[in-house]
């Protein structure tokens, strides 16, 4: 890799880390040409750039998917505010610890645990390092990551978009029906890279190699998608390249199409020495070619020729992806007789189910990937039983952290007018907490500037100097599929790196990594993203603040010793005031995944929402909370907003569908909850394991007697004892202490 | 570092003061108190017919579907100036807009005449390229008082005009940047699929108890607040208050989302009419696909395919709103309306897409109160490589070169003329959209 990096000399960058999206990327607002510097702009940001007459030339965009903006309420204008701590507002040693702990493990605040937090403040470090040793934990912070890492909007449409074909609906598997096999897929890839960090975070492994590790958590699903997706190379313009089977061209020679019998299973069907191999069902074949077109009960074709009158796989078929089609997503292609139109299967068939195994969707394990060696070959995709039992793959394309994984590129997909100026934004966002602020460098030029988006002197310049010609590190690595790069021109792009006072270059996606892993921002982007998932907003930058990051620094990057110090700072404890000012102070709403994660830990069901299950896997209980939970905010991300999308109040609906989940677990998540257990005994679980209300805590009596007098009253009222304590349940599900954050 | 005072009498002062439960007095139920009204055409009311405020549903898409494309008023060129798709299903149509002829694509010139006698096309800009940038549009790009969103400011003056349960707008279909901010509180989406059992419960012998845990849960917050910092209370009265809130919606109309099956624009329309049925809310944001970000939309078959299901579900949105109105369930008048992030191109890709367009955008204003008619209008840039928004008349309404509506004020002469049809006092309107004019044509 070539990478250089220097400071810049002189520079008019900021990032954005920490502080509203005010104003980013303003100066697009404007970006064309002849709309720019009228005396009646409304200019109410800084850098803003109102609306002018339209006097120029070339006045429609080119398609800027780049640029930031706040999406949300952040630079709202109230007005001028009052800066200083307010001692009222500083939580006390028990609601730090129960807000921390919550949002950690999901668990209650255990009663020693409230005294020593109580006695001493020092305690409290110890408590986190405690904490992050539980299982429960790696659950919250890969929920976490999964934002924070933008990899969980794959759909259908972004999984053929990879594969380079068009999308499609895709099978399932059967008896119990399962989820469609491409949102199976794709929920792996949503949580492959969270699961990946969570290793890291366990293993004390540097965080920044995030960026950099060539080792993703995956299933055997995915390891047969990675390889497929490495031999399949679509170019940018969509063709495919000569060299597209580089790795499996040539391995199936021949394939058996069934007209009526069941389809063999995957152990014969891959086993080469078995009448099976590479045969499969069709339903089409049966339904669809008439009888005049001579059909066995086999119809074997030949994928070597073409030859008039002989069956072939038809349309743009590729015979590698007839067989990922049918191992993975349970489809068959057309058949037909070459250059006979009265004798073709019409549209794609099925194959009855997918071939892989449900259990190839859910077993994780790190798998390392790495090139083939002179002479070595890359992995087979379909060679699935020796998949599963591997933790390698030999892929020819290069792989850098999160900047390659699927769940990343399936979100934020290109196109050749867009040219990577979306995932390159989006790229900076993640790792560095910053966007592109639009004011021109004055000390660099570059050649890979877009003319049309970005003429010097134009309100565009600014951010296009750096975004163009930092893209390239994308698109020498990648087409605008994301298949490798193979076109030697874009191949040798170097892409040139200015932002944050860095100033690097380098070619492929590679350098880039290797930039952003040694960047001076990407410490405190981290910090900070911690701070807007503890408080709903940002910490305020200062000496608290650089401390916190200076010891992660100093820990080599061990993301557990961020966790630990920021949470047992007052940035996030608001137990004491800075100088900085207030801070995590903020009393908030539950977020969705917090509430859900609380509720299963609290309540001992797994997986109360069905947060990480298919709908079509979930029990009725999970279906209904699920259901009943849809409109409770979470945390999610947005196209480029720096800031993470983040709701910490309530509303009507946030309100409604919250106590309708609660009614739910209540009424129907009782019995698994608490069993047999007495009145007394639930009603003392209630407030100490849901309410999280510790004995110590001085709330914890009156609460208990609030709980109690609500059986006695339900009861009166004619209720039996299990629907009053149920009642109770629900109550307590609807309390502050789980639907808030910070009391 | 200075740390808290261990004892807060003050604060308990404070909250003996205010009483125990802090909730907000209820607001107006729905169930009774609306006038039975049938009327055959719905969308027939004119401004004299003054209810007060209104309530707006209004469309939004952040990747600026290309809702300006096909409207009337870009058809009045060549066709290898401004083009449209070929398709017969979007071919070229000839409507009557008021006494007036125009010509659209066939899936808007195709709407009831009922509907089209309310309907006007406003051709303005937005100023902006980005996707990203859709929260600063429903800013009006710096032009709403205090950077606030257009709909959070109508629905706070229409609130009280209204009786809404609610002053926060609702979206129902929004995602990342469409989600609403409302002074400075982002809100979060409401699923259609969750309307329903947020707003009627769950069914149950629980629900025989939801009054005795209403007390208790007052209980529980009352022992919070003892010892709760500002912070706190301002959260635990919000709990108050929404709760509140919630017992406050009229359950009469709930069979009606009985059908809500999905969150698709479907249901999202027929769940929007419902709440505007309900008087929750003000302002109900909706997503309605046009055709998406076309960039590589070759021969603008997306933009085909799109057309006719948006449009059919804006006029399944009039159907369902003139259902509930003529059986009496209707407490309002209801304005439809289009804001995206910004039109795409109608000139320079030809038929092989269209890329964003900041100097273009149409918004559809459908409705009662709403005059039929074409608003602006499109022109040539300085070396015809695009159209681009005229400055607009006014008086007229008219498209024009010398338009006392700058080009530069069209994005905030909408926002004024659309509020003025929601019936917002114009002195108010002044104050909270800072350019542009009401334009008097759209009227009716």
């Amino acid at each position: 890799m070539n990478a250089p990096i220097r400071a810049l000399s002189t520079v008019s960058l900021r990032t954005l880390r920490g502080i509203a999206a005010l104003g980013l990327l303003a100066g697009v607002a404007g970006c064309y040409e002849g709309l720019q510097g009228s005396d009646a702009a409304v200019d109410t940001e800084p850098g803003a750039s109102g609306p002018t007459s339209p006097s120029g030339e070339d006045t429609a965009g080119e398609g800027s998917d780049d640029g930031s903006s706040s999406g949300g309420g952040q630079d709202w204008d109230p007005g001028p505010a009052a800066a200083e701590c307010n001692l009222d507002e500083l939580l006390t040693p028990g609601a730090s610890a129960s807000k921390i702990k919550t949002l950690l493990t999901g668990l209650p605040l255990e009663d020693a645990e409230l005294q020593a937090v109580t006695a001493d403040d020092a305690a409290l470090p110890d408590l986190i390092d405690s904490w992050l040793l539980l299982p429960q934990t790696d659950e919250a912070l890969e929920r976490f990551f999964m934002t924070a890492f933008q990899g969980t909007s794959g759909n259908n449409e972004s999984l053929f978009h990879l594969v380079g074909v068009p999308a499609v609906g895709v099978s399932a598997f059967e008896n119990p029906r399962s989820a469609r096999v491409d949102a199976m897929l794709n929920k792996n890839f949503a949580e492959s890279f969270a699961k990946t960090a969570v290793s890291f975070v366990r293993d004390g492994v540097p965080f920044h190699e995030v960026l950099t590790t060539d080792t993703y958590m995956m299933t055997t699903a995915m390891m047969v998608f990675m390889a497929f997706n490495d031999d399949y190379i679509v170019a940018d313009d969509h063709t495919y390249f000569d060299q597209t089977w580089r790795t499996t061209n040539n391995h199936f020679p021949t394939v058996r199409l069934l007209r009526d019998a069941a389809q063999p299973p995957l152990e014969e069907v891959i086993d080469p020495n078995h009448p099976n191999y590479m045969t499969f069902y069709s339903s089409k074949i049966s339904e669809e070619i008439g009888d005049g077109c001579g059909v066995g009960p086999v119809i074997t074709v030949n994928t070597t020729q073409q030859v008039p009158g002989e069956w072939e796989i038809g349309n743009t078929s590729k015979i590698a992806y007839y067989i990922f089609d049918a191992m993975v997503l349970g489809r068959v292609e057309n058949v037909r007789r070459y250059q006979d139109p009265n004798c073709t299967s019409g549209g794609a068939g099925s194959v009855g189910e997918p071939l892989l195994a449900r259990s190839d969707f859910t077993d994780w394990r790190p798998v390392t990937m790495s090139q083939p060696g002179v002479g070595e070959d890359a992995t087979y995709f379909y060679e699935v039983l020796d998949l599963r039992a591997s933790n390698e793959l030999k892929l020819h394309a290069e792989k850098a952290g999160f900047l390659t994984h699927p769940g990343f590129l399936s979100t934020w997909l290109t196109n050749e007018d867009n040219s990577m100026r979306v995932i390159i934004n989006q790229a900076l966002i993640v790792a560095l907490g910053g966007s592109f602020d639009g004011e021109t460098v004055t000390d660099f030029t570059s050649e890979a500037i877009n003319a049309d988006h970005a003429a010097p002197g134009t309100e565009c310049f600014g951010c296009h100097q750096q975004l163009d010609p930092m893209r390239d590190f994308y698109r020498a690595s990648f087409s605008n599929h994301y298949s490798q790069q193979l076109d030697p021109e874009r191949a040798e792009l170097q892409g040139e790196f200015i932002f944050g006072e860095v100033q690097a270059s380098g070619v492929g996606v590679g350098a880039l990594a290797e930039i952003l892993a040694q960047h001076p921002d990407f410490p405190g982007a981290w910090a900070q993203k911690l701070c807007w998932f503890a408080n709903g907003e940002a910490c305020p930058e200062g000496e608290e603040l650089d401390r916190v990051v200076d010891a992660f620094i100093g820990a080599d990057y061990d993301f557990k010793v961020l966790v630990r110090e920021l949470f047992s700072s007052p940035l996030v404890t608001g137990s004491e005031c800075l100088d900085e000012g207030q801070s995590g102070t903020r009393a908030m709403i539950t977020r969705r995944s917090t509430f859900c994660h609380e509720m299963s830990v609290r309540l001992g069901i797994d997986d109360i929402c069905a947060l990480g299950t298919h709908l079509e896997d979930a029990t009725s209980l999970q279906r209904d909370v699920a259901t009943a939970a849809a409109s409770i905010p979470d945390d999610a991300f947005s196209r480029s907003v720096v800031e993470p999308i983040i709701i910490a109040e309530t509303g009507l609906f946030t309100r409604a569908n919250r106590e309708a989940a609660c009614d739910i677990v209540a009424q129907d998540g009782f019995a698994l909850a608490f069993g047999e257990l007495s009145r007394d005994e639930v009603l003392d679980a209630l407030v100490a394991r849901v309410m999280g209300l510790p004995a110590s805590d001085e709330r914890h009596d009156a609460a208990r007697d609030i709980l109690d007098d609500h059986v006695t009253d339900a009861v009166a009222a004619g209720e039996t004892e299990l629907v009053a304590l149920q009642s109770a349940m629900a109550l307590a599900c609807m309390a502050p202490g789980s639907t808030g954050v910070g009391f | 570092m200075a740390r808290r005072k261990p004892a807060l009498e003050s604060r308990r002062r404070f909250l003996h003061a205010m009483g125990a439960t802090g909730g907000s007095a209820l607001l107006a139920s729905l169930a009774t108190g609306i006038p039975a009204q049938v009327l055959l055409n719905p969308l027939s009311a004119s401004a004299g017919q003054d209810r007060a405020g209104k309530v707006l549903i209004m469309s939004c898409d952040e990747r600026g579907g290309p809702v300006n494309t096909n409207v009337p008023g870009t058809y009045e060129v060549g066709p290898t100036e401004i083009f449209h798709p070929q398709s017969d299903t979007m071919a070229p149509t000839s409507m009557m807009l008021g006494d007036q002829a125009w010509t659209a694509a066939r899936p808007w010139a195709e709407l009831p005449q009922t509907i089209l006698d309310h309907t006007c096309f406003l051709h303005h800009a937005t100023y902006t390229p980005v996707h990203g940038e859709h929260g600063r549009v429903m800013k009006l790009m710096g032009a709403a008082d205090k950077n606030d969103m257009l709909v959070s400011h109508f629905a706070r003056e229409l609130a009280p005009m209204i009786g809404s349960v609610q002053s926060d707008p609702i979206s129902l279909g929004a995602r990342g940047p469409e989600l609403l901010s409302s002074a400075g509180r982002l809100l979060g989406n409401v699923t259609p699929t969750s309307v329903a059992q947020a707003l009627g419960g769950v069914e149950g012998p629980l629900a025989n108890l939801r009054d005795l845990r209403d007390e208790s849960i007052d209980r529980i917050y009352n022992l919070y607040k003892e010892q709760g910092t500002p912070n706190q209370l301002t959260l635990l009265d919000s709990w108050a208050r929404s709760r509140d809130d919630v017992r406050s919606v009229s359950t009469s109309l709930l069979s009606r989302l009985d059908g809500i099956s999905n969150d698709g624009e479907e249901m999202q329309v027929r769940t929007a009419a419902v709440l505007a049925a309900m008087n929750i809310s003000p302002v109900i944001t909706v997503h309605l696909d046009f055709g998406g970000d076309t960039h590589t939309d070759s021969g603008l078959a997306l933009e085909t395919t799109k057309h006719p299901i948006a449009i059919g579900n804006i006029r399944l949105l009039m159907e369902e709103l003139a259902a509930l109105e003529a059986e009496g369930s209707l407490p309002n008048e209801v304005v439809f309306a289009t804001l995206n992030v910004f039109g795409r191109s109608l000139k320079k890709e030809g038929y092989s897409g269209r890329d964003h367009h900041e100097a273009h955008h149409a918004m559809v204003l459908m409705g009662n109160g709403v005059a039929p008619g074409v608003i602006g209008g499109v022109a040539p840039n300085r070396d015809n490589s695009e159209y681009i928004a005229q400055a607009i008349d006014s008086t007229t309404g008219a498209g024009t070169a010398d338009g006392d509506i700058p080009f530069e004020e069209t994005l905030g002469a909408a926002g004024k003329t659309l509020g003025s049809l929601l019936g917002i006092d114009r002195d108010r309107l002044d104050e909270v959209i800072l350019t542009g004019k009401v334009i008097e044509t759209a009227h009716a």
